[in-house]
This record gives C-alpha cells, structure tokens and sequence, in this order.
C-alpha cells in the first residue's frame, strides 16, 4: 500500500475510479455466473429427479416379477433426453437388475450399489433413487447425466462477466482520466505555490485562487495563512532588529559601564540547594557553615558569563578569561564566607542581595566595594541569570575614616577649648563682680564729699557767707547744677553696680499703688510744668493695695516720667494704671520723638542713649532705662516700649499685684 | 426422494426374505435338478406378489385366503410365506380343498392340474364370489382363468384374461397388466359353453 500513499493524486484518483469499477463488475460478474450455475443446476437437478421418480414408478412390476426386459424398455423409453448417459436398476439384494447406455456413449462401467444419491464426479452428475412397493424397497434405480451443457453455460457467462469487465475497466479508465483533472489540476497548482513557497521563502507568493469549492477555501486558507506568516515574518524581523539594538546598546552599556558588572548563571547552585533542600535540609546556614567544602563546590558550580572592562580594570586583570574561567580564582576566604551569606539570602525568596565588603585584585589588594547580587526579572525559577555589581567604594570609605578622625580631633580641640572658655569665664564674671563691690563702695564713698560740695554750694548761694555778686552766683550755681549731676550719675551708677553685683535687696511690702502714684506725680509735676506739657493721670478704680517694693516702683515711675517729660518738647505726658489678669499694668504715654524701631532693642541696655553722638540735646545718664528693667525683672514683671517716630512712645511695665 | 428414503425405513427383514428367495431362485435356475421346486418357489412368490396389484372387494375383517382346490407342490412355498407375510393388514390364510364348495370366502384360488375338470363349477363359483383364479397348465387362461403361469424365454411368465377378472368384479393394476401375455377366450364362453 506504500506506492498508492506516495503515487500523486492524479494516481490516486485514477486508482479508486478503477478499483470501484472493478469491484462492481467483478461482483457482478461472479454474480452473474454464481446464478446462471444454479440456475442451470437445479434445472438440472430437476430434471434428474423427475427422470428417477418416473423410472422408480414404472419399474416396480418388472422388478417384483424379475422382467428384465420390461425394466430395460421402460429405460430407454425414459431416457430420450440426450443428457441422460447411462442408467441402471439394482435388485433388493443389490444386483444389477437393468442397464441402459445411450448409443453414442462412451463404454460405462456401471458400479456396485452406492449409498449416495446424488455425485457430480468427471462432469457427470449421478442421481439415484429407491424403488418402493408396499413399504418395501425392492430396488434402487440410478441416472448418469453428462453436465457439460452446465459447464458450457457457466463458462459462457463467465465469458460475458469477462468481456464486461473489461470494456468497463476501459470506459471507467477513460473517464476517470477525463474527470480527475477537475481534483488534480486545480491540487497540482497549490502544491506548485506551496513548493515555490517553501522553496523561495517569499511569502507574498498567492495562489490567485477564484474557486469556491473545497480546494478553492483550501487555497483561500492557505493565501491567509501566508498573509499571516509574512506579518509574521515582518515582525520577527521588526522584533529580531529591535532585539540585536537592544543587544548592542546593552552591551555598549554593559561594557562601558564605570561599576564592575558580571554576568553569571547560577543554575546549577539552584539545583544543588534545591536537592540539598529536598534531602532534608531546611537551615542551610548552618549546613553551609558545618560544610566547608559545599560552599567551596558552590563557587565552583558558578559559571562567570561575562564581565565588563570596569571589572578587569577593578581587580587588575588583563584578560577576560582569567576572569571567566574560575570564580575560585577571585575568591579568597571571606568572598566564601560572603557567598554563603549571598546563598541562603537569595534561597529565602529574595531577588537582591547588596552588601559592603572587601574585595582583593589580583595582587592581593584590598578594596572596599559595594556589592550587588540581582537575579535577573524572569529567571527568579532557575537564576539561571544573575547580575552582580562591584562598586569600587575605596575612596569614600577613606574619605569617610579620614572625616572620622578630623571629627575626633575637633571634639578634642572643642572640649580643651569650652574648658578654657569656662576657665575664662570664670574669671570674667568674679572680676565682674569685684568691678561691682568696688563701685558700690566707692559710690558711697564719692557721694559723701559731694553732698558736701552741694549743701556748701548751697549755703554761698543763699549769701549767708556773704553777699554775692551776679557773676560768683552764675558761676557758683554752674558748680552746683554740676554737682547734681554727678551725684545723680554716681546714684544710677550705685544702683545698676548693686544690680550687676547682686546685692540689690528689694521688699515685698503691701502699699497703695495709686497714693505712689499721687505722690510721684507731685514731685515731677514742676518739671512738666517748666516745658510747658500737660501732665494726665488715669487710675482705674480697681487699682488698690499692691504688694511690691514700693521705693523701687517709685523709682521706676520717676524714671518713666522724667523720661517722656526730657524727650516730649510739646503736648502731654499722661501715666495710665490698671489691673489685667492679677497684674498691675502702668503705662506712661508721652507724644515726643519717639523711637525708631530698629532702637527700641538697645533701649534697656546700660549705658545706651539712642541719639548717641555729636547732637547729643538730651541730657542724662542713659542708665535710668537700664535700670528699670532690671528693677523690673527683679519684682517679677515685664517692661516694654512701643513707638512710632515723631509720634510718641508708651512704655508699659507690668508687676504682679501679690 | 432422499427424504422418502429415510423416512421410509426399510424392513431389514423383508429385505432378506426376498433376497433369500430371489437367491433360491436364481441357484435353482443354475442347478437343474431343483429346478421344478425352484419354479414353485418363484410361482408361490408371484401368487403373493398378485395381492398387491389387484383391488380386492374391502372386507378388511377376514383374514387374507389363498385357497388351494386339489394337491399341488406350491403348498409348501405358500405355506412357508403365509407364516411370515400379511397382505396390508390382513393375516395371509392357507387353505387345502378337495371340494370346489370349500372354496367359499377365499380371495385367491389356485387350481392344481388335477382338479381342471371342475373348472366350470370353479370358474362359476369364482365369479360369484370375486375371488382371483391362478392356474398352472398351459391354456388355462384361454379357458377362463384370470391369470395363468406359463414359461417365457429363460424365465416365468403368465397369461391374464382380462375378460376373467372383469367376470370375477376384480380390479388389476396395469403394472401387472403390462408384464402379463393376455389372452382371450376362443369363444364368448356362456352358460352351457363348451369348454374343451
């Protein structure tokens, strides 16, 4: 069957076209002469039976009363048929009782009796039958026919099946060879594109096809089949330039990269810890850290892939296949020690593992070197692609120990410093202090002779010495106005001493707030009065008992007072009280120049006149502002200006009533 | 005709009876001393063989009687068979007479050589009775008896007058009738008729 699976369709077709016919026709035929045999034979077999069954009849007499020639005549009688050859009469005890042959016969040998009734042998057909009379067999006659008409029929049949059989095979092979091009012809042009197809590789080949039977969508599917592997083709060419530029550009990146990179397969480690997992071991830690040599055969399984120049330039190396070769060759014993910490990391699930470690070159040298190890997106199943990057932190980590230790000298430096500065300190503030006690002292000691200067002054000037002319009086009262000032300067310059020193005492009496007040203004009134300005007080009702140092709020008052009454030239001076929140607030309002801004931070400092320099128009110690807020800040309350320049101030201080 | 033949068994007993007495028959025709009782043999088989190709009057309650009027050699045979054949169902009856009215309620009678000159009261009994007469003499057939053995080339034949057995209300198969030699009477035999 093999030649029919390779013959062509043409063959193929012309095959079944002629094995149908034949089989049809060689069915008929057989059937043919299957048909005519029997028809002829049980014709015969008919005819045979009836020519037993007459003779049998008519030859029970004869045989009963032993008339031989009765038997023979009604013999030949019955056979006229000119099949009939011989025929013969046994006697009940099976002797030949009668025989007839045909004239033109051939010489028979009639047998002995048989038991068949019915034999075909040699072309003639045997057809015996009993004899019987009252129950009795008293003979058996046999009929001899020569079946050749038979065998003529059927060979004549035969012959006609024959010669059917072949006009059909002819007209069948005609027609078939006719009527196979409309299958073949149309196969044979498709199996031509598809060989031009596959031999050419050009894939905007079409078979042209304009048919709509089943080889017509044949060649519709196999035209949109091409169609789709020519887009196909396209895009895997698309696909496979895009890839090599990809390629180039990762390997220009790779190769030019400044951090040491490394290509590395680490499949076979993944296998090697996988069936080091599968026999049982779950903590490979500890297995690693017991087995010395399974890490050893670890670096070993590693395959290097590739390195870039940046790692031949890290470790010193010339060639790329020292590299490659053996990753044993570039360990030392921490990298193993480093390897198993990278293992089990990476065993745990994870996809990145970067540490800081030291490294050697070829030489042995050590670096300092940022590591990362990263399997690859898409290879987390088999790392059969890892990347590792050495970045070579050398010099930081100088720089960094260098920073260190310049650290560590600066805080040695600071410490001895803060602990001269202290020292100095130290000194500073006892010789402070010291300043202090002396100026306490000697102001006491300055203001005696000068009460003395002043009150003796004062004795020539009223003329009880004697009298005075106009130019000693003008002169003597220059001395006296002079000396007020001094004992003025020498009192502030007591008080902020004893501040400064420590040694200002303040009470904590309860007094009248507003009779303090009353009393203050009464004593500065001549001076508002000699400007010219008006002098206001406001008291609120709720103003009463207050317990404070009353001298000292005395003296804070005056000092506000002659402060906006020296620098208000016109309009008013006004001192507002009140109680806010268990505080007494004290304001006094002036409308003179006012103060700057940017002043009003210096303003409380000691020794500090805001028009410092050569316009100097207002006299005073510059002391009084200073002081009063330190008195202030002593009794426990706050002290503040608020200004506007050519407008007027107001300074507020507040004190806790109790 | 296969079919029949199964079916129809034949009796093995039968069979070699008649074998045995064709073999007796032909032995005899072979040795001629035994010749006469070989052809009495052969006679008394015919005589049996009769009852198959007449049609009898039916009286199946009587057995089947061969009459025999007057000595003769077929006794013996006759006697031999009736002991072992029947005719259809009916038992086969051997009877001797010496008197023609012994004759009466008989189905065959054989007439033996001597009592042929009693042959018209025989031949008158026979008619009125419808009994079958088998002689044995050469011309009996032309005197009236229905069937008569007489030798035919090598073998044994017989005569029948047709006439007689139509006398006699006897029906014959034409089987039997186209072996028989038949004969007729020289004259219209009537009452009173000479038979010599």
């Amino acid at each position: 069957m093999n030649w029919f699976k390779n013959s062509s369709i043409r063959g193929k077709l012309i095959a079944i076209q002629l094995l149908t016919t034949l089989a049809g026709l060689a069915l008929y035929g057989a059937f043919t002469v299957i048909n005519e045999t029997h028809l002829h034979s049980a014709a015969m077999t008919r005819k045979s039976e009836t020519l037993v069954k007459m003779i049998a009849t008519n030859c029970t007499s004869p045989l009963d009363f032993q008339d031989v020639s009765a038997a023979e005549e009604i013999l030949s009688s019955a056979v006229a048929d000119e099949d009939v050859v011989n025929a013969w009469i046994y006697d009940a005890a099976g002797v030949l009782f009668a025989t007839y042959s045909r004239p033109d016969s051939t010489e028979f040998h009639f047998p002995s009796m048989k038991a068949g009734i019915y034999r075909l042998e040699q072309g003639f057909l045997t057809v015996s039958k009993e004899i019987a009379r009252r129950g009795e067999t008293i003979g058996v006659v046999s009929v001899r026919l020569n079946v050749r008409y038979l065998r003529t029929a059927v060979v004549r049949s035969g012959g006609i099946a024959a010669l059917v059989l072949v006009i059909g095979m002819g007209v069948s092979l005609f027609l078939s060879i006719f009527l196979q091009r409309a299958i073949s012809t149309p196969i044979h042009a498709l199996v031509g594109v598809v060989r031009k197809v596959s031999e050419t590789g050009d894939y905007s080949i079409r078979t042209g096809n304009k048919r709509n039977d089943e080889i017509g969508v044949l060649c519709d599917g196999f035209d949109a089949m091409l169609q789709k592997i020519q887009q196909r083709e396209d895009e895997k060419n698309n696909a496979a330039a895009t890839l090599r530029e990809s390629e180039v550009r990762y390997r220009g990146l790779f190769e030019d990269c400044p951090t040491s990179l490394w290509e590395e397969d680490f499949s076979e480690v993944k296998r090697y810890i996988d069936e080091l997992r599968r026999s049982g071991i779950t903590d490979l830690r500890a297995y690693f850290t017991n087995h010395r040599d399974a890490i050893r055969q670890c670096a070993d399984l590693i395959k290097v892939l590739d390195v870039n120049r940046a790692t031949l330039d890290l470790l010193q190396y010339d060639r790329r296949e020292d590299l490659c070769a053996h990753l044993s060759k570039v360990f030392h014993e921490e990298s193993y020690a480093l390897l198993m910490e990278e293992l089990v990391f990476l065993a745990a699930g994870n996809a990145v593992f970067q540490t800081e470690t030291i490294n050697r070159n070829r030489h042995g040298e050590k670096l300092h070197v940022n590591m990362t190890v990263a399997i690859v997106p898409g290879h987390e199943e088999t790392w059969s692609r890892v990347f590792v990057s050495l970045t070579d932190i050398s010099s930081r980590v100088r720089a960094e120990e260098e920073l260190r230790r310049l650290n560590q000298d600066l805080e040695t430096r600071i410490e001895e410093r803060t602990a001269e500065l202290a020292l100095a300190k130290e000194r500073a503030e006892s010789a402070d202090r010291l300043k202090s006690a002396f100026l306490a002292a000697m102001s006491h000691e300055l203001r005696t002779p000068l009460n003395s200067i002043i009150g003796f002054t004062g004795i020539v000037l009223q003329g009880i010495p004697g009298p005075l002319n106009e130019e000693q009086t003008k002169q003597l009262g220059m001395v006296q106005r002079s000396a007020r000032h001094l004992l003025d300067l020498i009192n502030d310059v007591l008080d902020l001493s004893k501040i400064e020193a420590g040694q200002l005492e303040v009470e904590s009496k309860p007094f009248n707030a507003a009779e303090s007040i009353e009393k203050v203004i009464h004593l500065v009134l001549p001076l508002a009065e000699k400007k010219g300005l008006a002098l206001s007080v406001n008291i609120s009702p709720d103003v009463g008992e207050l317990t404070s140092d009353r001298r000292r709020f005395e003296q804070i008052l005056i000092n506000l007072i002659n402060n906006g009454i020296k620098f208000t030239e016109e309009g008013h001076v006004r001192v507002e009280c009140m109680v806010e929140d268990k505080t007494l607030v004290t304001r006094v309002v002036d409308t003179g120049i006012g103060i700057k801004p940017e002043d009003t931070g210096k303003l409380f400092q000691a020794f500090q006149q805001v028009d410092v320099g050569l316009s100097r128009n207002h006299e005073g110690t510059g002391l009084g502002l200073s002081i009063c807020k330190r008195l202030v800040e002593k009794l426990g309350g706050r002290i503040w200006v608020e200004s506007e320049w050519h407008v007027g101030s107001v300074f507020t201080f507040t004190l806790p009533i109790a | 005709m296969k079919n029949s033949v199964n079916r129809k068994k034949r009796s093995p007993g039968a069979l070699m009876i008649a074998a045995a007495i064709v073999i007796m028959g032909f032995s005899a025709l072979a040795a001629d001393n035994e010749k006469d009782s070989r052809a009495d043999d052969i006679k008394a088989v015919f005589v049996y063989k009769f009852t198959g190709y007449i049609t009898w009057p039916e009286d199946d309650d009587k057995p089947f009687t061969i009459a025999i009027l007057g000595k003769t050699s077929l006794l013996e045979p006759l006697k031999t068979i009736a002991e072992k054949k029947t005719v259809d169902t009916r038992p086969l009856l051997i009877r001797e007479c010496s008197n023609v009215d012994d004759v009466s309620g008989a189905n065959i009678l054989l007439i033996a050589e001597t009592m042929e000159k009693h042959l018209e009261a025989i031949l008158k009994k026979a008619e009125e009775e419808n009994i079958l007469t088998v002689g044995s003499s050469p011309g009996l057939a032309k005197k009236g008896v229905a069937i008569n053995f007489c030798p035919m080339e090598d073998r044994i034949g017989f005569e029948m007058n047709l006439n007689a057995l139509k006398r006699s209300g006897l029906g014959v198969s034409s089987q039997l009738v186209k072996l028989a030699k038949l004969v007729e009477e020289d004259r219209p035999r009537d009452a009173g008729g000479e038979l010599k």
